[in-house]
């Protein structure tokens, strides 16, 4: 929420830190502060963001200057004038509303009359669009303000607009409403609503209706000032999908009292702007406010929780900066606006937020004696992992949502990926084939894949490995090599049920899958399950530690073409790596590091005494599609390069 | 076929026969070792989870606002069972393994999450979070804050401190919210506090008796951070121009 400096500083008798020093305040001990903006000559507004549990008093100025006196050790005080009511006129009836649901927890509501509704003066409007709210007209707007500053969501009905007599009612099924901002909402029956002898007038705590808006014609209007059930708003403003400034506060359980300071503040408020104005006498149903809440607890709990002795004078003199009766140690009643505390707990993170958490020092670690054992499942995972990589698999996370699942989700993303993946062969399939396209790129012959992960058939979620190869169509057969590493799997201890001989037979039965216009082989072995597995003991356990993994800086993949060279170098015998530095040094001389990839040696001959090493040379650039001419121009520099060698170039 | 390790030139993706495991399960790995060395152990639980254990066991109830600090995926179920979703966070495991185990213990769930919300380079709808919780005597924020920097310290290095902000999660209280200080930025890298009594009690242990810590951590964020990795959807795009980079 948006708050004012001045506007806080108005209920704090100290001064309130500026800028930075109020962000790191209110961030280190109660709120997260977004943003810092200046307003106007002498003002700051800050975007407070309130805690969640903390939001039914302080999605509020007021609610918000109480912790920051808390936190300067200032007192927080009201002014005067606004605790003084404005004075009723004889002339006017209060108004009488009949209250016939549950769901209405407390209704305040008076006339006001001899109004002239107006364009909002400079400090108003100025004020609420500080705040991020539009200014309407003077009545609407005051109300605003006025929930900015209590936390009170406040309406206003035109009086002269509604017919017959106000009664807060459960809507009729089918009934209809037309919203301030000519939405048509079609209600059911179990929405509350505000209703004359016409219809609806209100959705409560969610949003006016148009009829007896407050519009710049109004004379006479009736002030409402309510609580409502929380959770019925939540679910009504999810229903009809209205979430605004006033849903947000009434779901989040406004205190009672705060109905009563909202019709107060607004009557003052409106008095001031109109003089001549007149004001019944407020009628009123439900209670004044909640019953308070006891929470009993010691001080030695507390120091407990946080781990720091803090003094118990120092626990008692926070306590009670927050508002918090005490007695003994420890009896506490908290203050009926504070919905946040209920169990011993919670006078704990009172106390220790505000003392500081930054306070908590030369803390050591836990230990505890491992009486238990790791997940199966994860450490089978763990010990298959290490063996594929280790005959060179690599390994994947792949989506979960994809299309043709068996579980459909309400509401997904895309229709691509609105359901769970049932398996995880068709997507090591894609993933193959998609990374097919940059073997040179990466300096492999062969793409080796492996994902471990959840799928969820129709049966139920379950843990499964899959295994997929591809290369181009050739001797090396992917079918062959699945088939080997899954022997390779049961070789080394990971004991499966018959299922692993039965896949092998069928992977060698089916052989592999020609693709790409017959270029490339696929095979992928399907879903084996990790459920089904186990470790055999004979096999020592020993996972791949590497504590002292070098850090390598992440390289961005380019989203340009790469493009391959291959050269054959004839040189003397053992010149392999010679050769190469040769090729690379003059490459990156000439092309620059980020453009080129690798030079891999693909084929070597000898031929009587001399040997020829074949390189394929890969150029990529992040920036733009290296030209022709550019890498023909490389490829000429090694070629002199290599012959200023005395070597030649096939 | 061959590739000189040793070469002067520092080329990206190295060409070795060599596999590669996921940095995501890398750094997992790690995790795991270093938290084992304090007794902690690894634990698992279901993506596709019951709103009892995602929600209600851990004091959120329905139709209230803390439901909407996380996007659901709600999955379609026939009328009259129980609603499912995809797991929210890895504190579905606390409950499932408090009710399997006796205390004191520690444990760590690593595991992969689901939000439903628009993917862009920082948000992805399938994400990893690694859950911790210990349950002893007299558990206090001391121990959660020496714990984690011990964590901090053998993750990112001797230099690595954390700081504690106040915060909420409806399963625990106290609630912070855990700042981690690299490279001389204060970074906000996980949820934490003391368990909530009622999530004891969820997980059939007596709150007057023991008392815990829990602490969740957004993994993918972590691992960005450390390697300079500035777009979480490489790690789910099963490229292996990522895998093998690491």
């Amino acid at each position: 929420m948006k708050v004012s400096r001045n506007w806080l500083q108005n209920y704090v008798s100290k001064e309130i830190p500026k800028g930075e020093a109020f962000v790191d305040l209110l961030s280190m001990n109660i709120f997260e502060v977004e943003g810092c903006e200046k307003v106007g000559e002498d003002n700051e507004v800050y975007d407070v963001k309130v805690l969640a549990d903390r939001n039914a008093y302080c999605l509020s100025h007021r609610g918000i200057a109480r912790e920051v006196a808390v936190l300067i050790s200032a007192d927080y005080k009201v002014p005067e004038f606004m605790n003084t009511p404005v004075a009723v006129s004889t002339n006017l009836k209060a108004p009488e509303i009949k209250i016939q649901s549950t769901v209405c927890r407390k209704y305040l509501a008076r006339k006001v009359s001899g109004l002239e509704v107006a364009v909002s003066p400079e400090w108003l409007k100025d004020g609420l669009e500080a705040l991020g709210q539009r200014s309407i007209n003077s009545i609407v707007d005051m109300t605003n303000y006025v929930m900015m500053d209590s936390g009170q969501p406040l309406h206003a009905f035109d009086a002269d607009l509604v017919k017959g007599n106000i009664a807060v009612r459960m809507a009729k099924e089918g009934e209809v409403v037309t919203t301030l901002d000519k939405k048509e909402i079609v209600l059911d029956a179990k929405t509350l609503v505000v209703a004359d002898d016409e219809g609806v007038l209100a959705i409560a705590g969610v949003k006016g209706g148009n009829r007896a808006g407050v519009t710049m014609s109004t004379k006479n209007i009736i002030l409402e000032s309510a609580n409502f059930a929380p959770g019925e708003v939540r679910k009504t403003s999810v229903k009809v999908n209205i979430r605004n400034e006033s849903s947000k506060r009434f779901e989040n359980d406004v205190p009672l009292e705060f109905a009563d300071v909202g019709i107060n503040d607004l009557s003052l408020l409106i008095a001031e702007m109109y003089p001549k104005a007149e004001f019944s006498p407020i009628f009123s149903y439900g209670k004044g406010k909640d019953d308070a809440k006891v929470v009993e607890t010691t001080t030695d709990f507390i120091r407990e929780c946080i781990g720091v002795e803090i003094p118990d004078e120092e626990i008692i003199s926070i306590l009670k900066k927050c508002d918090m009766q005490v007695e003994g140690n420890l009896k506490i009643t908290a203050p009926t606006y504070r919905r946040d505390i209920n169990i011993p707990q919670d006078l704990a993170e009172e106390v220790g937020r505000v003392y500081g958490y930054e306070k908590i020092t030369d803390a050591q670690p836990v230990r505890v004696e491992s009486r238990l054992k790791n997940d199966k499942e994860f450490t089978i995972a763990e010990y298959i992992r290490d063996l594929l990589v280790g005959i060179g698999f690599n390994e994947i996370i792949g989506y979960a949502l994809r299309a043709d699942g068996d579980f459909v989700l309400e509401h997904p993303l895309s229709n691509d990926k609105n359901t769970l993946r049932k398996t995880l062969a068709d997507s090591t399939r894609e993933y193959i084939e998609s990374n097919s396209r940059y073997l040179d790129l990466m300096g492999i012959k062969q793409a080796k894949v492996f994902e471990i992960s959840r799928i969820f058939p129709k049966e139920g979620e379950r843990t499964v490995l899959s295994l997929g190869v591809i290369n181009q169509k050739g001797p090396e057969k992917p079918h062959v090599v699945i088939a080997n590493t899954l022997k390779y799997l049961t070789d080394n201890g990971i004991i499966v049920d018959g299922s692993v001989a039965s896949k092998i037979n069928e992977i060698t039965a089916t052989e592999s899958k020609v693709v790409f216009d017959r270029k490339m082989e696929l095979c992928v072995s399907g879903d084996l399950d990790l459920g089904k597995m186990s470790i055999d003991g004979d096999h020592m356990l020993v996972l791949n530690k590497e504590t002292k993994k070098e850090i390598v800086k992440f390289r961005k993949i380019s989203a340009y073409p790469f493009a391959t060279r291959d050269v054959a170098i004839f040189a003397e015998k053992d010149k392999e790596k010679e050769v190469y530095e040769v090729i690379v040094k003059t490459a990156v001389e000439s092309i620059g590091e980020e453009n080129f990839v690798r030079a891999t040696l693909f084929d070597v001959f000898t031929k009587e005494e001399k040997t020829s090493y074949a390189f394929r040379l890969v150029f990529q650039s992040q920036s733009e599609t290296l030209k022709d001419e550019v890498i023909d121009s490389v490829m000429k520099k090694i070629n002199d390069v290599v012959m200023g060698k005395g070597w030649v170039v096939r | 076929m061959v590739f000189f390790s040793n070469s002067a030139y520092t080329l990206y993706m190295k060409s070795e026969d060599k596999g590669y495991s996921h940095v995501m399960n890398q750094e997992i790995r790690i995790i795991t070792d270093i938290f084992a060395e304090l007794g902690f152990v690894v634990a698992n639980g279901p993506e596709l989870e019951t709103e009892f254990f995602n929600f209600d066991a851990l004091n959120i109830p329905s139709d209230h606002p803390a439901r909407d600090m996380q996007d659901t995926f709600w999955v379609k179920v026939p009328e009259g069972e129980e609603k499912k979703l995809l797991r929210t966070h890895t504190s579905n495991v606390q409950i499932r393994f408090m009710q399997a185990n006796t205390p004191p213990f520690g444990m760590l769930a690593p595991g992969k999450v689901y939000r439903n919300e628009a993917t862009d380079a920082t948000h992805e709808a399938q994400f990893h979070q690694v859950e911790g919780m210990y349950i002893n005597k007299k558990v206090s924020l001391k121990d959660l804050k020496g714990t984690l920097e011990y964590f901090f310290k053998k993750y990112y290095g001797e230099d690595a401190k954390i700081r504690f902000r106040p915060s909420f999660f409806p399963f625990v209280e106290p609630g912070v919210e855990v700042d981690v200080l690299f490279k001389g930025k204060w970074l906000e890298v996980m949820g934490a506090g003391l368990m909530h009594p009622k999530v004891l009690k969820a997980g059939n242990i007596d709150p007057t008796e023991w008392s815990g810590f829990a602490f969740g951590m957004g993994f993918d964020r972590i691992i960005m951070i450390k390697y300079g990795i500035d777009d979480v959807r490489y790690l789910y795009s099963g490229d292996l121009r990522f895998t093998r980079q690491f």
